[in-house]
Order: C-alpha cells, then sequence, then structure tokens
C-alpha cells in the first residue's frame, strides 16, 4: 500500500521541478501530491478561481413561499370557501416557488419560475388537488442602501386540480408585481413579493422569499 | 452550475473594508489602494530559487475592481546596487487581470526568477488595480534556508 503511494507521488514530483514539460504533465496524476501554491507549478487550482463569479453573468436563484388568493373560485368548484367580506367565492393556496433569473443590464432582469402547491381549503389525506405553474417575468429595480424596490411583469401558465380528481385545468397568467429585497449580505438576500392578476379580476398573490445571488448585489453597483 | 455553487458559498462571508481579515490570511505588508485592501509577503523558496510573492486581495467597494497581477510594477534590486524588472513565472500564459467580485476577497502566490541575487524586491501595490497613486512595498531578501542533501 505505501509502495504503491510513493509510486504515485515519485513521478509527479519529478514533473513538478519541469512544468514545462508536456509529455511529463501528461502522465502526471493531476493534482495527487500538489502541495505548490505558487502559480506554474501548482496543477489543481487555476490561476484566477477568486474571480469566478465576475466572469459569468449575474445570475440569482431564489426559494419562497406565496398565497394566492384566487377571487373567483368558480372552476373550483369542489375546493372553494366562502369569504364574509365578499359576495363572490374565492378560494386560497399555497405554493413553493423556485426562481431563477439573470441581470440583462444595470436595473433590468428577466426570469423564470416554477411554483408548486395546493389549496388551503378542501384538501385532505385523501385530496390530489395541486397547483402547478411556469411564468417569465421581466423586471426592472433599483437599489437603495441595502434594499431593493423592483416591479415586474410576468406571462406563464397555472394548471389546478381539484381534490378529487385528476384532471388538471389550465389557464393563462398574467401578472404585475412588486418586490422588495433586503440584501443580508452582497450575495443573500430576503424579499418579499406582492402581486395582482392582470386577467382575472380579484386575483392577487403576496409572499417572501430567499435569494442567492452569484455577483455581489446583483453585479447592479 | 459552478457560479450558482460559488454564490450560496460566499454567501454571508462579505470582506470588510479594512479589516485584512477573511477565510484568506492577509500575511505580509499591507496597502490600501483604491478600492483594493493588498497584503503582500515574500516566500523565497529555496529549492527553487525564485523569489516568491504571495499576494491576498479584498475588494472594499460593493463593485467588482480590476486585480492585474500580470502588469503589477515589481523591482528588484541586485547585490550590485542594480535594479531590474521583474516579471511573474507563467508557462502557461494563466496570469492575467481578472475582475474580482464586490466584497470579495482573493489570494494568489507568484514566482519572479530575476536570475540573480536579489537584495530586495519593491512592488507598486498601485498598480494591481491600476490605482493612479503608487504605494510601493518592499521586502528584503530572506535568509536562505539549507537544502537537504
Amino acid at each position: 500500500m505505501l509502495l504503491s503511494m510513493l509510486l504515485l507521488v515519485l513521478p509527479h514530483e519529478e514533473a513538478r521541478a519541469d512544468s514545462v514539460d508536456d509529455d511529463l504533465d501528461a502522465l502526471t496524476p493531476p493534482c495527487l501530491g500538489t502541495d505548490s501554491e505558487v502559480v506554474g507549478y501548482r496543477k489543481c487550482t487555476p490561476y484566477g478561481a477568486w474571480s469566478l463569479a465576475v466572469d459569468e453573468r449575474a445570475i440569482f436563484v431564489a426559494y419562497g413561499m406565496t398565497w394566492r388568493h384566487f377571487g373567483d373560485a368558480t372552476s373550483h368548484s369542489t375546493a372553494r370557501s366562502t369569504t364574509s367580506s365578499s359576495s363572490t367565492e374565492s378560494i386560497d393556496a399555497l405554493v413553493f416557488v423556485e426562481r431563477v433569473g439573470v441581470t440583462l443590464s444595470p436595473g433590468a432582469f428577466a426570469a423564470f419560475e416554477i411554483e408548486m402547491g395546493n389549496f388551503a381549503a378542501g384538501s385532505d389525506a385523501e385530496s390530489h388537488d395541486i397547483v402547478v405553474g411556469g411564468l417569465g417575468a421581466f423586471g426592472l429595480r433599483g437599489h437603495l442602501a441595502s434594499l431593493t424596490l423592483g416591479g415586474e411583469l410576468g406571462l406563464g401558465y397555472r394548471g389546478y386540480s381539484e381534490p378529487h380528481t385528476y384532471e388538471l385545468v389550465g389557464e393563462l397568467v398574467l401578472e404585475a408585481r412588486g418586490r422588495a429585497e433586503i440584501w443580508l449580505s452582497p450575495w443573500f438576500t430576503i424579499g418579499v413579493v406582492a402581486g395582482s392578476s392582470l386577467r382575472r379580476h380579484g386575483d392577487w398573490m403576496a409572499g417572501i422569499s430567499l435569494g442567492f445571488h452569484t455577483q455581489s448585489y446583483a453585479g447592479e453597483r | 452550475m459552478r457560479a450558482f455553487l460559488a454564490g450560496v458559498l460566499l454567501a454571508g462571508c462579505a470582506y470588510q473594508p479594512s479589516s485584512f481579515r477573511s477565510e484568506t490570511q492577509f500575511l505580509g505588508q499591507r496597502a490600501t489602494t483604491g478600492c483594493l485592501d493588498i497584503a503582500i509577503e515574500r516566500r523565497d523558496r529555496s529549492t527553487v530559487g525564485e523569489a516568491v510573492l504571495a499576494y491576498s486581495f479584498g475588494n472594499r467597494c460593493d463593485r467588482p475592481v480590476i486585480v492585474d497581477l500580470a502588469s503589477a510594477t515589481v523591482i528588484g534590486r541586485r547585490t550590485d546596487g542594480g535594479s531590474l524588472v521583474l516579471h511573474p513565472y507563467d508557462p502557461r500564459r494563466e496570469i492575467e487581470p481578472r475582475w474580482l467580485d464586490g466584497r470579495a476577497v482573493g489570494r494568489e502566490t507568484l514566482a519572479y526568477d530575476a536570475g540573480v541575487t536579489l537584495v530586495d524586491i519593491c512592488v507598486d501595490a498601485g498598480s494591481i488595480p491600476r490605482a493612479p497613486m503608487s504605494s510601493w512595498l518592499c521586502f528584503a531578501s530572506q535568509p536562505q534556508r539549507p537544502e537537504v542533501p
């Protein structure tokens, strides 16, 4: 065992003394026994690994929970509940959201998100109801100290199934939203979102999210 | 994916200006120039016979800053009093200007082969972020450890 380790290490030590020799490099197990941190001698970490995030476009990923309120629940007859403040029947849903976005230019971004959850009322252990959706968004945002405020327009598709059926009913979604985020660190945000449907009267949403950014302050400072 | 993982790892680890402290050790002489806090330590290696400088740097600003170690001004002084401009050993041509993200840190160790014994080495830290003002740090030669026969 010890001998085999030595055999693996020794050829490498010889190659390190002449790192420009491509033939020897090709025979050298990469990274094995490389204790040098000097550029030109080290093999495992390329020069400038610390600048990786800036070389690429600023990307963010957010995870959150959103409460959705559907003002007119006529299409969700078995899952509906009746609100006391309105004569129309409404229904609520709680969905988990994953969102991936990219900074297009300072102050402008595009994002895509998927959501999945179920209706808050009418569900039980036997229920099969589900709310799923996918949505693309374009927005503008600005920074004020540790606060970022923005607005966006989203277009996508959302499907529903009722508690005791497997049938998925879908519809086009068009939403206007406002967002506020606080930077807990240059790469980490916590935020809130609120929005309203532009297609269905009385539909609104509100949620919270945690965001991770590949560049400090979304590459916008 | 790599960028995302890097972002996750960096979350919560922002460099604090003038702290010269992070998960990267800032060893050696220190200078602040432009948006960069820089620490440089001389670490000559007796087995290689080159002058070796370890650079640690942190971005004081929220925006990215250039870190140009390729064209940083490094001057060596010979025993006869003459001086020469030193260039880093770079057989793979990988040393180039790179951007350091806002409030991020970095570290590189470069070797300089002058071909002669150097009494001391001076680095213009201001040339690293291409600042208009020079900020010279000088390092005397270190005593060489005897080679193991």
